[in-house]
């Protein structure tokens, strides 16, 4: 069996890129983070470079440039942020006047106001944050902050996201992975499955608890239910081509045995053997017609062309054909169709389905009545009815039909048979066995329901049909 | 009435690709006087049907190289050819003739059929091209029935028919002198598609007897034993059939 490759696994690639989608969201945020802690601390530098600069301007200007030199002296050794702070008193050229640092090389500043300087301060060099002016003896006075601790605190920041980032990268592919592997493992007990049906064995079913309610539990009981029917199906088939086989060579046999005996008769006798053989495959002919046909009504195509019958005309029909041959035979037929609404029977009998279909197994059932209908030779008395069952309950609406006699009825052993192919209740009577079979056949395409009961006297086949919804409604 | 020769000097061709069946079916028209000619292959068939003029084919469905007789129907019906078409196959009949039907065809039956039934739906194939147009009146000795206000009268006397009885009579003239088989009449007079397995035909066809002939020296319905029924004048012509 193919196995799935990593990267091909859908259950791979779902988590990856979930995994991912969760790493750049995290990256997303610290960036933020980072942007915000960076622009608070040096606009806090910034103000505090301002304010220093701002009192020792206005010093200087009361006092005189001159007096400056012991205010700066007084601010390195105030022991307030000394180990931070950079002030500066610069000649034009850059060498230090006063001050805690130094510009090397010396040279002159080129830009004034708020700006980033490298200086060497205690043998080191730092990069400082500094606001620098033009003082009006030509000197320049810088004040500002060491950058170390913001620099330190970038740092820790950039280490912590990266690490934070990675560990988010190692979940992602360990979730996938495991991911992978869990559904694989379930996919792989269907597969296995799978193969074995596959390879022929339908009777394999995939293994799953009852008390499994997810997406796969589901997906497996599908597959259940569907290898069930097929299963089903497969052994129908295999039934009714035994039972075929069977009742095709039955009559091949005879005729070819007529026909051997024959052979060494007198020439009348021939002829007879051969008007007989004729008849016999004529019935063959029959029987194979009604075979396929009930194949052909089985495999459900037909109910591409249903349309809307009205099963009380159609049966209006059949009791115009029929009632000549039932009163022949001197029996009678009634035919009950539902009239007015006053008595109880609702409105006219639509079912969705085949006209020709339904004729045919209608007609069956009535010649069934008046070929077994017959009681102590009295000609058998039927009774067509049809009817619509208002929905109740569960029960859909439908359309009832019932064709009733009043004969000798069928032994209730066989009732469960009778629709079997090639089942025979009356073995002395000549019949192939095939039509309630077919009946059977019809009804079930238009997924209605074929009940037989004894009524004591009398014996009545039922007949429910889905109604067929007017079209008003369907076009709601 | 020329009963006996109804297929006599009309060209029909059997298009099948079992040869012995092809050669039964066009010895048995032959016999009847018709011109038949024969052909086993879907290709040369379809060459044959549209190329000449036929007054009736007969079509297998399944042809060799999984060639479908219904695209030579289709093939005629697209180039505006009326020629009848009876449709032969060994498919079961619902869903088959309906389709067979749909495409084109005129008339359908399923092997094994009975040669008189063949020859019986090959006739009224033949006839229906010669009367497209339904006449108001029909009339067969002193029986005359009026289309337009179905009345019908033996020898002057007015028959009381049942609506269907008035079909079947109307059916049976319009093939006077042909054989139509109980199928036929089924399908055509009550529009029902199955083989009853009692007499029901038998049956109607008596009591339509039983009003039209009754008291009349000249008997109009026939019984043809063993393929159907045929309303006539002369019933010796179907004796001289062999039938």
């Amino acid at each position: 069996m193919a196995r799935v490759l990593p990267w091909r696994s859908l259950a791979f690639r779902l988590a990856l890129s979930y995994g991912c989608m969760l790493v750049f969201t995290v990256a997303v945020v610290l960036a933020v983070f980072y942007l915000q802690i960076v622009g608070v601390l040096r606009s806090r530098l910034d103000q505090y470079a301002t304010t220093q600069l701002k009192r020792l301007q206005d010093y200087a200007a009361m006092h005189g440039v001159s007096a400056l030199h012991e205010q700066i002296d007084h601010l390195m050794r105030d022991g307030i942020n000394t180990d931070t702070e950079i002030i500066l008193l610069l000649t034009p050229e850059g060498h230090t006047i006063i001050g805690n640092a130094d510009i090397v090389p010396a040279r002159r500043l080129t830009q004034l106001g708020m700006r980033e300087l490298t200086v060497q301060r205690m043998g080191r060099n730092v990069v400082g944050r500094v606001q620098a002016v033009l003082l009006p003896d030509g000197n320049y006075l810088v004040v500002g902050s060491d950058m170390r601790t913001q620099v330190s605190i970038e740092d820790l920041f950039a280490r912590a996201s990266s690490l934070v980032v990675l560990v988010a990268l190692l979940m992602a592919v360990v979730g996938a992975i495991s991911f992978r592997r869990l559904v694989d493992a379930r996919a792989l007990g269907i597969r296995s499955t799978m193969a074995r049906v596959a390879a022929g064995d339908l009777a394999q079913r995939i293994p799953v608890q009852s008390q499994e309610k997810d997406e796969f539990a589901l997906l497996s009981r599908d597959i259940n239910s569907m290898l069930e029917r097929l299963q089903q199906v497969m052994d129908g088939v295999r039934h009714v081509s035994n039972t075929i086989a069977h009742n095709l060579r039955t009559p091949m046999t005879r005729i070819l045995l007529r026909l051997r005996a024959a052979e060494q008769a007198p020439e009348a006798d021939q002829r007879a053997t051969l008007r007989l053989v004729a008849e016999e495959v004529a019935e063959l002919g029959v029987v194979f017609d009604k075979l396929l046909a009930i194949a052909e009504v089985e495999s459900g195509a037909l109910r591409q062309a249903f349309a809307a019958v009205d099963v009380a005309a159609l049966l209006l029909e059949l009791h115009e054909l029929y009632e000549p041959v039932v009163q022949e035979e001197g029996g009678s037929m009634a035919l009950q169709l539902p009239g007015d609404p006053s008595d109880g029977l609702h409105g006219p009998c639509v079912a969705l389905g085949d006209t020709n279909l339904l004729a045919s197994a209608l007609a069956n059932v009535v010649e069934n009545a008046i070929k077994y209908g017959a009681r102590d030779g009295v000609g058998p008395r039927i009774v067509l009815q049809a009817r619509c069952l208002a929905a109740a309950g569960d029960a859909a609406a439908c359309v009832e039909i019932l064709v009733q006699d009043d004969g000798l009825g069928v032994a209730e052993a066989d009732l469960a048979q009778l629709s079997q192919r090639f089942f025979r209740a009356q073995q002395q009577q000549p019949g192939t066995g095939l039509g309630l079979a077919s009946v059977q056949a019809v009804v079930r395409l238009h997924g209605g329901q074929l009940q037989f009961r004894n009524t004591e006297p009398g014996f009545a086949v039922q007949i429910l049909l889905p109604v067929a919804l007017p079209p008003t409604h369907s076009a709601l | 009435m020329g009963v006996a020769c109804s297929l006599s000097n009309h060209r029909y061709l059997i298009i099948e690709d079992d040869p012995l069946n092809a050669g039964f079916m066009a010895d048995g028209l032959r016999q009847q006087g018709a011109q038949v000619s024969v052909c086993h292959d879907g290709l040369r068939g379809l060459a044959l049907a549209v190329g000449q003029d036929w007054d009736a084919i007969v079509l297998d469905r399944m042809l060799p190289d999984d060639f479908d007789g219904l695209k030579i129907v289709q093939a005629l019906r697209a180039m505006g050819k009326h020629t009848p078409v009876l449709v032969l196959s060994a498919l079961s009949s619902i869903d088959e003739r309906v389709r067979g039907l749909k495409a084109g065809g005129d008339d359908y039956l399923s092997k094994p059929f009975a040669f008189s039934e063949l020859v019986a739906r090959i006739e009224a194939l033949t006839r229906r091209l010669q009367t497209v147009d339904k006449p108001r009146e029909m009339l067969v000795a002193d029986l005359r029935i009026n289309l337009m206000t179905r009345n019908a009268e033996r020898g002057g006397q007015a028959l009381q028919l049942q609506p269907r009885e008035f079909r079947l009579l109307a059916y049976l003239m319009q093939h006077a002198g042909q054989i139509v088989t109980r199928t036929m009449l089924l399908e055509s007079v009550w529009d029902f598609h199955f083989d009853p397995q009692t007499n029901v035909i038998d049956v109607h066809i008596s009591r339509l007897r039983a009003k039209v002939d009754k008291g009349h020296a000249l008997a109009l319905i026939h019984t043809v034993r063993g393929v159907g029924y045929c309303l006539t004048t002369d019933p010796h012509d179907l004796l001289a059939q062999g039938l």
